[in-house]
């Protein structure tokens, strides 16, 4: 007759795998039954795989409906883990015997009367018996409470069975202490217990949480023999293995099973005698990469103040507790909120299981590859695909395109990109997008997954993610947009409140510029697509006086480098007045733009710029510029500065003002009147200006030169005296570009 | 008989700290007084066996005053930082008397301060008649401390001049102070440590150099967390100021303690106690200290100058000049807190108006 012999486990608890393991060694089974989802039978193999790098989960969720779904994850010290590891080096089977998920997830098969319901004080004794006892006994740390307790322990058997019980006690004083479900999952377990004592195995070992303990005894399932389990609906469900992170086991991050910190478990798992140094030292290593200077030394003292806080809390060795106060004691100058910024990193590190098979189990990435299936899209998601794809937004197949890519633009997928076209003889509606396979898209792909099983899932906790982070508000602005054309309405309101307390709180016009382009863009397509954009108009209506507002003092006393940044936040606020011809602003922006021209301490390239712009709208009388430059170009003038103006004057290739005769009449002699020390002092930099332009605009201004120089063909009353060889040394120069 | 204004802890408790060491059964650190568990209770409260009553000294989070304790024992000088009012001086006094039922041994940091306070100075009569010599030289409180093994504490590091500051490290680090005058060295003997407070937020600081930062284990002191522990921190404490002074006692009603601590707290942190209503912050450090300093003013000034019962009449003086004394802009501060908040809350209508007419009249 087989022998059966319960081990009661933590999960996740460190000591208790260790144990487990030499337990196991001790107990030599011929058959492991694991407390896991009886679908986890294809999983096992997998887990053994050499790419298979643990903290995994063991994922299940039903096929029509992903976002239903049960995670079961798995570190290096999960003792589960640990388990199925020790079967495969033993060559025995592994049989999981929990109810099977495909019951599970069906929620209406256990009842939902709120009386018989458990408490939350009685699920925390029946979820984790271990922790509720250590926390009695006054340990916050309850892996520290059974490394006291139990460390001691020579005959790993025996513990166990005092373990077990320990549980039988604590389950008789609180009888009817359980859920529905529970014991229909217990039911289930001595079920297949009961299967496999019939079978020749002769050592049972039945690896479970402890508090299942005491019912899968063999004396428990004789006795109810006769037990029914009751009629079950089950869905079709699918499972598989994902990677996972100690981030997401711990109990910050949602998982309600989870452990306050990872690293620590894998300390205690490593070494349990050396678990407080271990620890410390990937704390220290933490905090280096933070930037704080630590030294060994300090990490000594972090160690003994440890111990002599758990001296003081009488408690025999210190727990996590202890050196999270003693980091920020030592090594932290006492500040608890530059603790908390790293906090996580130190409790979970950034530890991240990998899986390098079966990806397309992956509910979302399923689905993903399914809409690429029902576009046609399948063509460029490989190498050497297509490059260019050209929609016409009026059809509703494009647009279900279109919003497909804006989708893959918003949650980074760095696939596809919107091209910008150039003439507008397609009209509105036309978008041309640029594709780029390449092999590590497969990859961001599971990350991605990772967020979730559905697209929308998926979208909302990678903008939850996002708007965690520090991220660039000009990236915000483009995940708005993204989101408006991917018709991801939910992520509106959260983006929008999101920028517009950043418009609120910030005035830094470099920064404030750069939200401009994507939210102009959200209200173009807007306004074509007859979509409701007016929490856009409503940021750009605080965004717009801000930055005006500020604009001119952030354009004085500002160096060069500086100064060549201000100068793309010119064209950007002209632009979207140029769009919106009679916005309510835009008389302010015209003061302001007048105000900078005339006054003396902004910088010389952004008058440039903006004496350009002020031209083209006539803002600003002709007459009123050709005195403006013979001021600014008289030979008295500041040549450096005078350098600068003209190189704002012909951003971007503006040259349209610099063909008028007058206007180039007046730096043609500006240039000549030069002494030949300034003159070779700037050249680079006029030369530097002059490359910026094209070369047959250059050509064209050259002829325009000659002309003006040629007295006798333009009629010019100006003589010019030109060293002959001066010049023509000058338009050798020129023809070479 | 004559009395002392201000009793050293020592003195003030010295019946506790009798009764604590009289029942302390557990190790004792060389030199202390009384073992860890021991001065953890002094600080906390307890009662003893024999109905001995251990008045709190700290309210507030007991995991503070283990750090503390535990690093003591660990042999690392100790820093307690925080903003004025945090109870900073306090504890460590309260720890210096429970650990060396001595804490007056005590260097006062100030700007002009030399590094003779922090190491020994010289009796010039002597000094001149014999040279240098033992005879001559005059110990200070931190080489007295070396010598019995006991604590020292010094108050306000940060006022110190960081190249002062700097004398600390051999001391810390090497537990000695050189004579270089007469060629010889003082060594410290077990029970030796030192308490260091600092004020991390107030103008007229010198930063900690880093290597000195890196000698003391630090503990930030934090405000009061709940309302119910700050007003008892400001109550207990203008009751027993009340007591030393001999001004009568019934006339702090709890109510109005509780108010200030409460407008104290929602100008402090920027919004209203049932955070439902965002205000405008006060920047003017209103710590309980401050609190215990208005009322225990109020109270003086009402015991001899008025015949009116105490109310918020005798307080606002004293909480308008708290507020304003460091910035106009606190003014504003304090009259849109007062117009927005204090105005709608009926059982505010006294503070109201007193409040109202005071900022009329300034």
């Amino acid at each position: 007759m087989a022998f059966i012999k319960i081990f009661g486990i933590r999960h996740h608890g460190a000591g208790s795998s260790r144990r487990l393991l030499e337990a196991l060694e001790q107990f030599q089974p011929d058959v492991l039954a694991l407390e896991l989802p009886a679908e986890s039978t294809q999983l096992l193999p997998q887990i053994l795989h050499a790419k298979v790098i643990a903290p995994i989960a063991f994922l299940y969720y039903q096929l029509d409906n992903p976002d239903r779904s049960i995670y079961l994850p798995l570190a290096k010290f999960s003792p589960e883990y640990q388990a199925i590891q020790y079967t495969a080096q033993k060559n025995i089977a592994c049989v999981p015997i929990d109810l099977p998920a495909a019951v599970s997830l069906v929620s209406s098969n256990f009842s939902n009367d709120p009386e018989a319901a458990l408490s939350n004080y009685q699920k925390k004794i029946t979820g984790d018996p271990i922790a509720f006892l250590a926390k009695k006994a006054g340990y916050t740390d309850s892996e520290r409470w059974w490394e006291t307790h139990f460390e001691q322990w020579t005959d790993h058997e025996k513990l166990f069975d005092f373990i077990q019980d320990f549980m039988a006690e604590l389950r008789n004083q609180s009888f009817g202490l359980d859920d529905e479900e529970t014991l229909i999952r217990e039911q289930y377990m001595r079920q297949c217990l009961r299967k496999l004592l019939k079978q020749k195995y002769k050592r049972i070992a039945v690896v479970c949480g402890a508090w299942h303990g005491p019912v899968l005894t063999r004396e428990f399932i004789e006795k109810q023999s006769a037990e029914k389990i009751k009629d079950l609906k089950s869905y079709q469900i699918a499972c598989c293995i994902i990677p996972w992170s100690y981030k997401n086991m711990s109990l910050n991050n949602g998982y309600s099973a989870g452990i306050i910190s990872p690293i620590w478990h894998e300390a205690l798992f490593e070494n349990s005698k050396m678990a407080s140094s271990g620890f410390l030292v990937h704390a220290v290593h933490q905090m280096r990469q933070e930037g704080m200077e630590i030294s060994p030394a300090a990490a000594i003292e972090a160690e003994r103040l440890a111990n002599m806080l758990a001296l003081l809390r009488e408690i025999p060795v210190p727990g996590i507790d202890e050196l999270l106060q003693s980091c920020l004691t030592v090594f932290n100058v006492g500040n608890s909120e530059s603790l908390d910024r790293i906090k996580e990193k130190l409790l979970c590190g950034s530890v991240q299981g990998s899986v390098d098979l079966g990806k397309e189990s992956l509910p979302f990435i399923r689905i993903f590859k399914n809409i690429l299936k029902q576009l046609r899209l399948n063509r460029f998601w490989k190498e050497d695909g297509p490059e260019i794809l050209e929609l016409d937004l009026r059809k509703e197949k494009h647009l279900e395109i279109s919003r497909f890519l804006n989708y893959t633009q918003l949650v980074h997928l760095n696939w596809a990109r919107e091209k910008e076209i150039e003439s507008k003889v397609l009209g509105n509606f036309h978008e041309h997008w640029q594709f780029e396979w390449h092999a590590d898209l497969e990859i961001s792909l599971v990350r991605i997954a990772l967020y979730g099983n559905t697209l929308q899932e998926v979208s909302r906790k990678f903008i939850a993610s996002e708007l965690e982070k520090n991220t660039p508000w000009f990236q915000l602005a483009k995940y708005l947009v993204h989101a408006l054309k991917a018709d991801l309405q939910e992520l509106l309101p959260l983006l929008t409140v999101r920028i517009q307390s950043i418009v609120i709180n910030h005035s830094d016009v470099l920064q404030l510029s750069t939200l401009i382009r994507p939210l102009l863009s959200g209200l173009e397509y807007g306004s074509i697509h007859k979509i409701d954009t007016n929490f856009i108009k409503n940021v750009l209506d605080q965004l717009l006086p801000k930055l005006l507002i500020n604009l001119p003092d952030a354009v004085k006393f500002i160096d060069n480098d500086r100064s060549l940044k201000l100068l793309e936040v010119i064209p950007v606020v002209q632009l979207f007045f140029d769009k919106f011809k009679n916005h309510e602003y835009s008389n302010l922006w015209k003061e302001q733009a007048v105000l900078m021209v005339q006054d003396e301490l902004t910088h010389p390239r952004i008058q440039g710029k903006l004496w350009n712009v002020l031209l083209e709208r006539q803002h600003i009388p002709w007459n009123q510029f050709v005195d403006y430059m013979k001021f600014q170009f008289s030979q008295t003038s500041d040549i450096p500065k005078s350098a600068l103006w003209f190189e704002g004057f012909i951003h971007n290739q503006s040259v349209f003002y610099l063909m008028h005769p007058e206007i180039l009449q007046c730096l043609d002699d500006w240039i000549q009147s030069l002494e030949e020390d300034p003159f070779n002092k700037y050249l680079p930099l006029m030369r530097r200006v002059f490359e910026s332009i094209a070369a047959s605009e250059r050509r064209r201004i050259l002829s325009q030169l000659k002309q003006n120089s040629n007295p006798n063909e333009s009629g010019n009353p100006m003589k010019l005296k030109l060293d002959l060889k001066r010049q023509n040394l000058l338009e050798q120069i020129l023809e070479k570009y | 008989m004559k009395k002392i204004i201000r009793p050293h802890a020592e003195q003030a408790f010295a019946h506790e700290l009798e009764a604590l060491s009289r029942f302390d059964k557990k190790d004792k650190p060389a030199n202390w007084k009384l073992s860890p568990w021991a001065v953890l209770n002094y600080i906390l409260g307890t009662s003893l066996e024999d109905g001995t009553v251990i008045t709190p000294k700290y309210i507030g989070d007991k995991k503070i005053v283990e750090i503390a304790i535990a690093s003591l024992l660990s042999d690392r000088a100790l820093l307690l930082i925080g903003i004025p009012g945090t109870a900073k001086s306090w504890l460590s006094e309260h720890l210096a008397a429970a650990i060396s039922n001595d804490s007056t041994l005590l260097v006062q940091g100030t700007s002009g301060i030399g590094e003779d306070s922090l190491r020994y100075g010289w009796n010039y009569a002597q000094l001149i008649a014999h040279g240098p010599s033992k005879q001559a030289l005059v110990a200070g409180p931190v080489m007295k401390a070396m010598l019995e093994g006991k604590l020292v504490r010094i108050e306000e590091l940060t006022r110190i001049p960081t190249e002062i500051q700097d004398a600390m490290i051999t001391i810390l680090s090497e537990k000695i102070i050189p004579i270089g005058e007469l060629n010889e060295e003082i060594q410290a003997i077990q029970g030796f440590n030192v308490i260091a407070t600092a004020n991390d937020r107030d103008k007229g600081i010198y930063p900690l150099s880093s290597a000195l930062q890196r000698r003391f284990n630090t503990v930030n002191m934090p405000l009061p967390e709940s309302i119910e522990d700050e007003v008892r921190i400001v109550h207990d404490r203008v009751i027993q100021l009340g007591q030393q002074m001999h001004v009568s006692m019934d006339l702090l009603k709890d109510s109005l303690t509780k108010k200030l601590v409460l407008i104290f707290r929602e100008l402090r942190e920027g919004y209203s106690i049932d955070k439902k209503q965002k205000i405008k912050a006060s920047q003017a450090g209103l710590s309980p200290a401050e609190a215990i300093s208005i009322l225990h003013h109020a109270r003086i000034h009402h015991h001899y100058f008025s015949d009116k019962s105490f109310g918020p009449a005798d307080i606002v003086p004293g909480l308008f000049q708290s507020i304003v004394r460091q910035d106009a802009d606190e003014k504003t501060i304090l009259q849109e807190y007062t117009e927005t908040v204090i105005k709608k809350r009926s059982e505010f209508k006294d503070w109201y108006e007193v409040l109202h007419t005071y900022f009329k009249e300034k």
